[in-house]
Parts: C-alpha cells; structure tokens; sequence
C-alpha cells in the first residue's frame, strides 16, 4: 500500500472522517469485498446502495467492529484502527443501527439505553437518573416516549428511535443505518427523516443503507455505489439521478414504470369473496383488528392492500390462511364455496397458499437446505409406496421450481442461510408455489429485498396472475403497490377506507384514505 | 457439503469407539481372555437397551422439545409390565405356591402389550401438556420424571399387599420372561429394528421431514400448514413406547421390577448419548446413525472405568458421562464455528479461575480413584497431576493471548 501522504487527493483526506483502504473479506470461497477504498466525509450522509450480496453489510459489519478478519486498513481521522468488536468501535465514537433491532423486550426504555453501561453506585442502579438522562435524549430527538415503558410495547418505530437513542448516549459521531425504515410505516419514516436532520445539525456522520430510492434522493449528500464487493462509482446526489443509480447497482438500465397490470380481463366467477368479514382484538381499546371487510377478487388479479402498521393487512390474511388465534367471523367464499379454516393445512389444501411478511423469522428453516425449503409443503406429492417420499422425484420438482423461479443457489444442497434476500424470498415462494394455489398471500413480498430480484418478483407475480391465480398483496412501499396491482384496496384501522383502480390511484389518494 | 464433514461426528465417535476399546484391552487383559462375553454382555447389550430410549430421546429433541420422563417411565412400565404377569398368574393359578414361577407364553405377550399401550398413553397425556395446557416440555416431562416412579411404587405396594405380603419389588420367575432380557440378540435385534424403522421415518417420510423442520422453526413450521400437534405426538408417544420397551428388558433382566432403583437417572444418559450423537439441544439437528454411535460409545467409556477401577465404576459412571457430554458438545460448537479450536480457551480472569479448577478436579479424582485402588502415594501424585496441569494450561493461556495479540498487531500493520 502506497503511504496516503502522497495520494494527489490529500485535500479530501484531511476532512475525511472515515477511510477506507482497500478493504477485502472473503467468506470461505466467496469474496464479499474487494479491495474497497472510500472516503467518508465530516457530516455528511453517504448512502450506501447496491444489490444483496454487493456487499454493503459486511463493509458496514467491518466499520462497526462486527468482523474484525479482513484485509486492508480503516483510518479514523487519520489514525489507522482496527477495532477489536462492537464495544471497542463503540467506544471510538462509531454506532450501527441495524435492520433486525437488538432491543431487550422485557425491559424499560431507559434500561435498554444504557444496557451494558448502566449507571451504577457500589453495584446498585441509579434509576432515576438514568431516567433523567433517557429522557434528555430522547426529547433531543423530538420522540414523547418515557423511559419507563417497557421496550416490547412500543411500535416498531419507537423502538428503532430507542436505538439511535442509544448510540447518542454513547457520545457516537458516527452512526451507521442499516435499512432502518424497512420495517416502518409512512408517518414512521418521516418522523425518522425528522430525527436524522437533528442529528445532521448535531455534526453526526451518517451512513446510510437503503434500498427505496426517494429515501436515498432525498437524504444523501453523496451516494457510494457496490456491486459485486467492488465500489463501482460514488456520485453527489446533485449530479446523478435515481435511474443512474440503479444502472450502477445492476449494470444494466432498469426502469420502475413498466407498470405491469393487464387490466382487460374477463369477469368470472370471483376466487374469492369476502364479506363482513371481522376479527375481535381482546384487551384492546380498539375492540376490533378488523371490522366489516367485504371485498373479492378475479383469478388472476393483483390485489394490494395499503394502509399504515396496524392497520390490518397483517391481521386480515391471517384470516384467511386459517392461523388467527381471535375469535373471528364474517363470510369467505373461496370458487363459490363457503369456508373456514382452524389450521394453515386447511387453507393449503383447499388451494390458499401464504408467504409470510417476516422471512427470516416465520418463513425460514435454517437447519434444512434449499431444496428441503421448497418442497417442505408438497412433499406429500412425491410420495411412492406407502409413506416414503421419493428422493428423485422431490429433486425433480425442486430444481424445477429453482429453474422456474431462476433461484440462485449453489445446488439443492446449498445451506439456506447461503442465499441472498431475495433468492431465500423466491425459495419461500417457490415453496407455496407447489401446492398449486389458486389464492396467493403474498405479505410484503419484497421485503430486505434488492431492486433487480425486485423486478424478477413482479414479473413473476404477474406470470402467476396470468395463470389464474388471484393474487392478494401488501407492501412497505406504495410505488410497489402502485406498479404491480390491479387494484389497491386501503385498509385503515381495520376497516376498508378506499377501493382504487390502478390508473386512478395515486400515492396522494392512498395515503388520505389511510390516514384520516 | 462434502461427506466427510456432515459425518463428521459419526467418524469421531466410531474412532473414539475404537481406541477406548483397544486402550482398555491393552491395560486390562478382560477383553483378551474373555472377548464374546465382554463385548456382547457388557458393551453390546447395555449399549442396545441405553440406544433403543435413547433413540426416543433423540426424536424429541430434533422435533425441539425435551423429554426427561424416560428413566422413571423404565421403572413404570417394569411395574406395569410385572404387576400385569403377577395378576394374570394368579388368576389362572390361583392355588400355586409360586404363581410367577411358570406363565404361559402369551400372559408375557399380553403383559408386554399392555405396557406398550400405557405408554402411548402417557405420551400422548405429554403431548396434551405440552399442546393444550401449553406447559413447557420440561415442565410437562419433569412432572412424570418426579410422579411415574412414586406411582411405580404406590402400584407395587397396593397389588402384592393382595396376593400376599405387601413389598415394592414384584419379582416374576418366570424362565421364558428371563430370557427375553438374557438373550443378548433380541435386545440387539428391537434396537436394530427401532434405528432403522427411525432411520427411514426420519429420512425418507413426509412426517420425518416435518420433524426437522419443526425443530428448526416451529412457528414457521405452523405458517407452513404443518400439524405441528400430531408431530409433537408422534414424538413424545415414540419417546414413551422406546422407555417402555427398554423398561420390559430391564424387567426381564433382573426377573423383577424394582421402582426405587429401576432405571434412576436413565433418561440424562439418553439425553447424554443423543446429544453425544449430534443433536442438538436447540432442535432440528441429529441423526440416528449418530445416536446409535453416541449410545454405543457412552458403554464403552463406561466399561473401560469398569475395568480400569473395577471396585467402584458405578461411583465414577456421572462423572464420566458428565465429561463426555461437555467434550462433545463443545467438539460440536467449535467445528461448526468459524473461529474453530482457534479461539482462546482462558482469557481473563475466567479463564484463570477455569484453569484452577480443572487442575484442582484432574488432581483430585486421580488422587480419589489411586486411594480406592489403594495404590500408596495417591495425594502425590495427585497434587502432582494437578499441578502439571495447571502449569501446562497457564502456558498455553498465555502463549495464546500472546499469539492472539500478535496476530491484531500484524494486521493493523498492513495495508
């Protein structure tokens, strides 16, 4: 490695908060960085995109003190680091907010802030004042919670705000954001924009994952681009433009508004009809999860439901799959056919198949392969003699559906936790796929997916839909709702707000349904 | 993944099979000048009758849950298994002297069958536990560990106080049920049978696929449209049958059944074995081949401390499982980590105290095990043992810190 004293670009050194110096890591065979080099400048926000597997986690993992094997240099204000794990680049002022939180549920706000550096006299907790001091910060950053509530109450969005309230206790200047609003409502994000301009006025450096590109325009000072492990291009956001962005990401030009609906279609009999449809929620003040929802759907349309967190979309498919643990009723009519699920196999073999919203956790079998994955739901049709499934045909059906749905794996055998986001979602898909659905859930499909295994899932979606199969979605993200469905139905305290056609809705239209 | 890293328990316990076997037979000449009888009474039947409840242990492991009730549920079904003998004896040969002396053929079968049948019982009253009262495994099996043998005990009491003096041992006589537990082949043969029935459930069946993805993600297992309720049945039924079986061999054994001493700690060295096997205690992880191996493995540990202290082998048995289960488990962890036997083994002050310890308890059960030997000089050499143990621990804690050190220096160096 040349001495940086002589790189012509010592002028955006000086000011460089974090250099990079090329960085590699490898995972076994696999090289997930290549000789990165980047340079991280006092105050600003740098987004960080590219696909899964470009990358981008394990150069945020290195810079948080997460990996600590790699190659190349990290330079802190000029001084050459190399952090030991999480509390030692803790303690030189750099924080990760990650994707999953990492927040003690049983216990207060204020003791999850200062978890593992409790304020504490001769071994007792001084509660009070870590109350104060939680509240102090907390206010900083505009958010009414107390310190007293116990974490696991709190929405989402709250407890992601307990997060960055944490790393400021920590006195961090540097904080590093992993898709933070991925799991968040509209009026969520928003109020996480409000918070990370307070702290861009407070001087704190901020890196920024994310896969939504309004975010990224409208956040970031600059953009720095992966693909592959190797940096292709950091651009200021004045000078480039989403479409140039997503170019980089995927080396190849993608464009959002193929809008994909086919909206000519032959009126049949309904796959499936709802009405009156309701679902109790006990000890609430709300009484209802969900109330008098009537709707139906054509085989072979896409139908998404819009609304904020709690809103119902969640709530209304666990209705219809047969895993709602309320006392529930109202009418479901699937081809015709009254009916009324006590078990998820019910639904399967009457022909409703769901893919869940939270993958990792409800979705995912990580003690099986790839292969085990996809046919766990229709092993029973490789049945030969007796009860003993037959080893060929199972394969046979599994690398059919890996061809099919173009998965990107290593083999059948491949460990499942090998795969990125978005082949794992098209594993799980897959897997539903094979009972032969004529009813598919999709709940937030796309989820902690990349933009091009993004584009792969709606054209699947609508291949599906053109075979027949009436399709039931929701979505973190209204453009998605916007691009792929036939028609987007608002739910809003768990009762229907709106019913759009795709070409009249807009995202102004959705969100006042859903929020008034 | 290649073969020889999946099976990779397997080969290690087929090689430590291998050198405890020809270690003992080169200290102790028992294995020499009596092999049949040292191989197949006490390594191979033992083995089979601790592998056939250790199989059903391990089911219920690789489905997630823990079933601690198969030491008791031995003592039980022995009871239930006699007590049937004992009444259908008396029954039909009311005036007998010795009514246990000589049963017909098909009184063993009925009392066997009897026995299988209140097994499924109990295995299905866990699996109601467990699915509609919703207590936690080991809570639900906790409960028939403690209540199953008092209940052993009150049944033995309650019958032969009927035919005559009241006692909590039932003896059966009988030479026919004797030989059901004398003949080695046929516990060998149920536990053959049982592994490859399992085997073929658990590798070639819808049901056996379900397990382990229950294991593995029960919640998500549930979404996937999976009856996890009936698994959990067929589980904890599987567990309850394979005590009952190996609860009808230890009966037929002894020619009695004996709540207070039957079976007591059983269902730790089922555990113990499948967890030596490959399962893990988190589910969704094992194989039979594993548990086969693992149960074979624990006898032959336990047979070589047989031989080797013979006077007290019993006392020293916990111990001995006790270590295997920590060595292997953490085998596991550190083959499957990335960090392998790389790590550090002592860091800081735990790691101090950790190395006292271990020189302290080497030292001491050399010392204990010599005295009971009665070799003279035992606290020397103890205190010497440990010592030297306690020596070569340090160094390898400080060269390793050292090494660990270097190691961060050199990298932040490059670059």
């Amino acid at each position: 490695m040349p001495d940086s004293n002589a790189d012509p670009k010592t002028a955006i050194l000086k000011q460089a908060v974090i250099s990079v110096r090329a960085i590699s890591k490898r995972f076994g065979g696999v090289a997930a960085l290549s000789a990165v080099t980047l340079d991280v400048r006092e105050g600003e926000l740098l987004s960080i995109c590219g696909e899964n597997g470009a990358g981008k986690s394990t150069l945020m993992k290195i810079l948080c003190g997460q990996h600590t094997e790699y190659d190349g240099q990290v330079l802190l204000r000029g001084q050459p680091v190399r952090f030991s794990g999480i509390k030692d680049a803790e303690s030189h002022g750099i924080s990760i907010i990650h994707q999953e939180l990492n927040l003690v549920e049983e216990l207060s706000v204020a003791a999850n802030i200062f978890l593992g550096r409790e304020l504490s006299q001769w071994g007792f907790l001084k509660s009070a004042e870590m109350n104060h001091r939680a509240r102090g910060i907390l206010s900083r950053l505009d958010c009414d919670i107390s310190p007293k509530t116990i974490a696991g109450q709190l929405r989402v969005g709250d407890q992601q705000l307990i997060e960055i309230a944490r790393a400021l206790s920590m006195g961090s200047d540097i904080m590093i954001m992993d898709e933070p609003t991925s799991a968040l409502t509209e009026t969520e994000s928003a109020r996480l924009d409000r918070v990370i301009d307070q702290l861009r006025k407070s001087g704190v450096t901020i890196l920024y994952i994310s896969h939504k590109m309004d975010e990224i325009f409208r956040l970031s000072d600059r953009i720095a681009i992966l693909r592959d492990g190797r940096l292709v291009n950091v651009m200021d956001k004045s000078e480039t433009s989403p479409r140039e962005v997503a170019h980089n990401m995927v080396g190849r030009e993608f464009s959002l508004d193929q809008r994909t609906a086919s909206l000519a279609r032959i009126e049949s009999m309904p796959a499936l009809e709802v009405s009156g449809l309701w679902r109790r929620w006990p000890n609430h003040p709300r009484k209802w999860r969900l109330n008098d929802i009537s709707f139906s759907v054509q085989p072979g349309e896409i139908v998404g439901f819009a609304g904020l967190m709690g809103a119902g979309r969640t709530e209304l498919f666990e209705c219809l799959f047969g895993v709602s643990e309320d006392e529930h009723g109202g009418m479901v009519k699937l081809n015709g056919r009254c009916i009324h699920f006590t078990h998820p196999q019910e639904a399967l073999d009457a022909g409703i198949a769901m893919v869940t919203e939270d993958r990792k956790r409800l979705g995912l079998f990580g003690n099986l392969d790839v292969g085990q994955n996809i046919s766990l739901n229709s092993l029973h049709k490789d049945v030969v003699a007796r009860s003993i499934v037959s080893a060929v045909a199972e394969r046979k059906r599994v690398t059919g559906t890996i061809d099919q749905l173009q998965i990107r794996t290593d083999g059948t055998n491949a460990a499942i936790g090998s795969l990125s986001g978005g082949n794992q979602q098209k594993c799980v898909i897959g897997r539903s796929l094979l009972t032969d659905p004529k009813v598919l859930l999709l709940d937030d499909p796309t989820r902690g997916v990349d933009i091009g295994a993004k584009s792969e899932i709606y054209r699947l979606m609508r291949e599906l839909a053109d075979r027949g199969i009436a399709i039931l979605m929701t979505s973190s993200e209204l453009p998605e709702l916007l691009l792929v469905c036939d028609r987007i139905i608002v739910l809003n305290e768990g009762r229907i707000a709106a019913s759009l056609d795709a070409d009249e809705a807009t995202e102004q239209l959705i969100m006042e349904a859903a929020t008034k | 993944m290649n073969p020889l890293r999946k099976y990779l328990t397997e080969i290690v316990l087929i090689a430590g099979i291998l050198v405890v076997f020809s270690v003992t037979a080169c200290i102790n000449d028992a294995y020499v000048s009596r092999f049949s009888y040292n191989a197949s009474r006490l390594i191979l039947q033992p083995a089979a009758i601790l592998g056939i409840f250790a199989l059903g242990a391990a089911v219920v492991i690789i489905a997630g849950g823990i079933d601690l009730s198969s030491g008791s549920m031995i003592a039980f079904s022995s009871s239930i298994a006699c007590l049937s003998m004992l009444v259908m004896a008396n029954w039909l040969n009311p005036d007998a002297v010795n009514p246990t002396a000589d049963i017909p053929g098909w009184v063993i079968g009925v009392a066997i069958a009897i026995t299988l049948a209140v097994s499924l019982l109990i295995g299905t009253l866990h699996t109601w536990l467990i699915t509609v009262v919703r207590l936690p495994p080991f809570v639900a099996t906790l409960a028939s560990l403690v209540g199953l043998r008092s209940l052993a005990i009150i049944m033995n009491k309650a019958v032969t106080a009927e035919f005559g003096t009241q006692t909590i041992k039932v003896n059966i006589q009988d030479p026919k049920f004797y030989a059901l537990g004398d003949n080695i082949w046929i516990s060998v043969t149920v536990f053959l049978v049982i592994a490859l029935v399992l085997y073929v459930i658990l590798n070639h069946t819808v049901l056996g696929r379900h397990l382990y993805a229950m294991g593995g993600n029960e919640e998500a297992a549930r979404l996937s449209g999976i009856r996890t309720d009936r698994l959990k049945w067929f589980a904890y039924c599987f567990a309850s049958f394979t005590a009952a079986v190996a609860g009808n061999l230890f009966a037929s054994l002894i020619q009695q059944s004996d709540p207070e001493s039957q079976g007591v700690a059983q269902e730790l060295f089922a555990i113990a074995a499948a967890v030596i096997g490959g399962c893990s205690l988190a589910g969704g992880i094992g194989r039979v081949s594993g548990v086969v191996l693992g149960a074979v493995f624990l006898r032959v540990v336990i047979d070589a401390v047989a031989k080797l202290i013979p006077s007290a082998s019993d006392d020293f048995k916990g111990m001995i499982v006790g270590l295997l289960v920590v060595l292997a488990v953490a085998f596991n962890q550190l083959t499957d980590s990335r960090e392998g036997f790389r790590k550090q083994f002592f860091p800081g002050w735990l790691g101090g105290v950790s190395i006292f310890t271990i020189g302290l308890l080497s030292g001491a059960v050399l010392a204990f095990s010599l005295e009971m030997s009665g070799d003279a000089g035992s606290w020397k050499k103890g205190l010497v043992v440990g010592l030297a143990i306690v020596g070569l621990l340090t160094a390898t804690k400080f060269f390793s810190g050292w090494m660990a050190a270097k190691s961060l220096a050199s990298k932040s160096q490059t670059g």
